[in-house]
């Protein structure tokens, strides 16, 4: 090949000096225009910024500079790592899907990995915490991140003492200005008009057989029992044994299942048993922002007493649907609101109706651990025959609001008063009354 | 009294107590230490610590092999490298009316991320003014003589000669470096050997050590403790809405 057909052959006057320098130059140029990449001013005032206000707990505001780094180098690892962390200590759902961003950006990243770990652990799934702590201390060993890492696995080991299970026993007592059997839909003879004192025993237990990061199952169990002062036929006892699964889709996302059977007792004879099935929807989609759709199946069998003969003609079914929003309000606590139809169907059709229900609460963590829920629904039922001893169809609007105010008395124990108010407007004199209970409950947790 | 003297009297004692509140607002706070750095206020030396605050007219001085990143209330970042000290001679800045910082580094090197200020770096020998732009410099002695150098990186910034027989003014555009020797005369500008900016840059980088927070203890049972709203009727009154036996629930960690 001649020397004039090479690609080369342009160059070939100029000596291997001059190409040498030229060369030197382009690579000078190229590593400092590779340094002026890396050194964005925006990009490194609001790394900076993210990074005080993760020092100062200030994780909102933290979030907003580490996205705004982002909207300047996208993938970035270190922006996508400190949005992760301001996330994580927000406790926000999206904080997941970040920091395994940031791991996928960087898989030997150790504050990654730790930060990963740290993750799970709030979230109390330490199997998954572990994997991460482990590779933290790998990838940067006699570190103050693999000390660290240290500690939280050293924690994890002790949870073998934790049990899977919890168990809540309330005892108190109440003052009913109106002793009434349900409160929602009652027989004529379950309105007693009278007022009462009574003592009040609760336990609630549940078992988590499965939790890990995709999948929740839990046994539960409620048992609930009254003992009146001078009504002994309104003495109700309960048993409430219940199944949920939850399935976490997605950060977002879950899809949650519900099976209870309720069964009742009153005065001590059978009174009720009935079959809950209730699937929901819950979205999390925006700073804690929950969204819950459920629908609730519940099959009714109600049994005749001495003392409440009609009581069969209520066996049926209900279905509803039930939207309703929780909206966390910083650490204080939280606003719910929500909204549920429902629909009836029982024996005799004069027990058949439809309503509507909006309610809202709000409950707030007020300072030295004391906590307040206020409540307040209202619920308008249409039935749809007319009651066999009324003029006129029945048509119902109950206005219930209460409050509660409960101080933590340590890690086992709590006390509790609060205070309802009921107004069922009805239609049907029989069915029209007003109700108040005032409430004093000691808890002690398991 | 009349009026205008209680008018003046009143806008002096306005004027007393802001400009007060303007001494006394920190103008910024580190947020990332290497090695020990050092705030001399007032005549008083304070060891610097993460998330510190700065204040108009502290020296900051980082003693060898120590770094400071400081974040400033109009978001610039400076960065002083090893054995560097600064002063924080100047600093005003309004949200909305923007204002000037002057930082006058007395030894060593420094990195500036220049924020919403008009922005002036002070050395012995030179003065450089910007705006929105990164500014590599280094100042201290070599044979005896002051010397100065300053390499922008971002923007550009205006670079005059301030010691007697140095005087003169040139515009820094990105990759430029200059450097003023005390008593020579103010030369030109030239493109920045790449050796001489990576220099720069490595000694004055510093990564964030964010803290890490230590566990909480594991006592809990599942879903954590939690206090439930009062069970104030029997659950077997459920109703839609209220289907589920915990219908709010809060989980709250007691640290043992």
């Amino acid at each position: 090949m001649s020397k004039k057909t090479t690609p080369f052959y342009p160059f070939r006057k100029y000596s291997l000096a001059f190409v040498s320098i030229l060369a030197c130059c382009a690579v000078l140029l190229f590593s400092y225009s590779l340094q002026a990449q890396d050194l964005d001013p925006a990009y490194e005032r609001a790394l900076t910024k993210a990074a005080l206000k993760i020092e100062n707990a200030d994780y909102e505001g933290a979030a907003v500079d580490a996205r705004e780094a982002l909207r300047i180098k996208t993938d970035d690892e270190k922006a996508t790592l400190y949005l992760g962390i301001a996330l994580s200590r927000s406790e926000e759902k999206e904080a997941e899907s970040v920091l395994k961003k940031a791991l996928f950006l960087n898989p030997q990243n150790p504050r990654t990995n730790l930060e990963l770990g740290i993750h799970y652990y709030n979230r109390g799934l330490y199997d998954e915490s572990e994997d991460y702590l482990d590779t933290a201390i790998k990838t940067a060993p006699n570190t103050e991140i693999a000390s660290k890492a240290k500690e939280y696995l050293e924690n994890t080991k002790k949870r073998g003492t934790v049990k899977p299970w919890a168990l809540n026993i309330s005892l108190g007592g109440q003052y009913d200005s109106n002793v009434i059997l349900e409160g929602g839909d009652s027989l004529p003879e379950g309105i007693s008009d009278k007022a009462d004192w009574r003592a009040v025993f609760s336990l609630k237990g549940k078992y988590n057989f499965l939790r890990n990061e995709k999948i929740e199952g839990a046994l539960g169990y409620s048992f609930y029992q009254s003992l009146h002062a001078n009504l002994p036929d309104f003495n109700v006892t309960n048993n409430l044994p219940e199944f949920t699964m939850a399935f976490h889709l997605a950060p977002w996302v879950s899809l949650k299942a519900l099976y209870a059977f309720d069964y009742t007792l009153v005065g001590g004879d059978a009174y009720s048993y009935s079959h809950i099935l209730s699937p929901s929807v819950v979205f999390s989609l925006w700073r804690g922002l929950t969204t819950t759709v459920a629908y609730t199946y519940r099959k009714n069998h109600f049994m005749d007493t001495e003392l409440f003969g009609n009581n069969s003609g209520r066996r049926g079914f209900n279905n509803a649907i039930t939207v309703t929003e929780t909206i966390p309000i910083a650490s204080y606590g939280n606003i719910r609101i929500g909204y549920a139809y429902d629909n009836e169907n029982t024996r005799e059709s004069y027990w058949s109706y439809s309503g509507n229900k909006y309610f809202a609460g709000i409950r707030w963590n007020l300072p030295v651990q004391f906590y307040l829920d206020l409540y307040g629904e209202y619920y308008g039922k249409d039935y749809r025959e007319r009651y066999p001893s009324a003029a006129r169809l029945r048509e119902d609007i109950m206005k219930s609001v209460w409050g509660s105010l409960t101080k933590v008395l340590s890690d086992r124990f709590s006390v509790s008063v609060g205070q309802l108010y009921t107004r069922n407007k009805s239609s049907v004199d029989l069915f029209d009354y007003e109700r108040a209970i005032t409430s004093l409950f000691f808890t002690v947790r398991f | 009294m009349k009026r205008s003297h209680f008018a003046i009297i009143f806008l002096g004692i306005f004027l007393l107590v802001s400009d007060i509140a303007q001494a006394t607002d920190p103008v910024g706070s580190f947020v990332a230490l290497r090695g020990k750095a050092t705030i001399d206020r007032e005549r008083t030396l304070l060891d610097a610590r993460l998330k510190d605050s700065i204040f108009l007219n502290d020296t900051v001085a980082t003693s060898e092999a120590s770094r400071a990143k400081m974040l400033f209330s109009d978001d610039s970042v400076l960065t002083l490298g090893e054995k560097s000290k600064a002063v924080i001679k100047e600093y005003v800045y309004s949200r909305d009316k923007g204002g000037k910082s002057i930082i006058t580094l007395l030894d060593g090197k420094m990195r500036s991320i220049v924020g919403k200020t008009n922005f002036e770096i002070h050395t012995p020998t030179a003065v450089a003014a910007a705006r929105g732009t990164i500014i590599l410099c280094e100042t201290g002695t070599i044979d005896g003589k002051q010397v100065t150098t300053f390499i922008c990186i971002e923007g550009e910034f205006t670079v005059t000669g301030t010691f007697p027989g140095s005087e003169g003014s040139t515009l820094l555009t990105p990759g430029m470096m200059i450097t003023i020797i005390a008593g020579e005369p103010f030369p030109a500008a030239f493109q920045s050997p790449g050796g001489n900016t990576g220099d720069l840059l490595e000694a004055t980088n510093i990564s964030y050590e964010l803290s890490i927070p230590g566990p909480a203890e594991i006592t809990l049972g599942p879903g954590g403790f939690v206090i439930e709203q009062m069970q104030i009727l029997p659950p077997y009154e459920h109703e839609p809405g209220t289907i589920n036996t915990t219908p709010v629930t809060i989980d709250i960690i007691f640290p043992k």
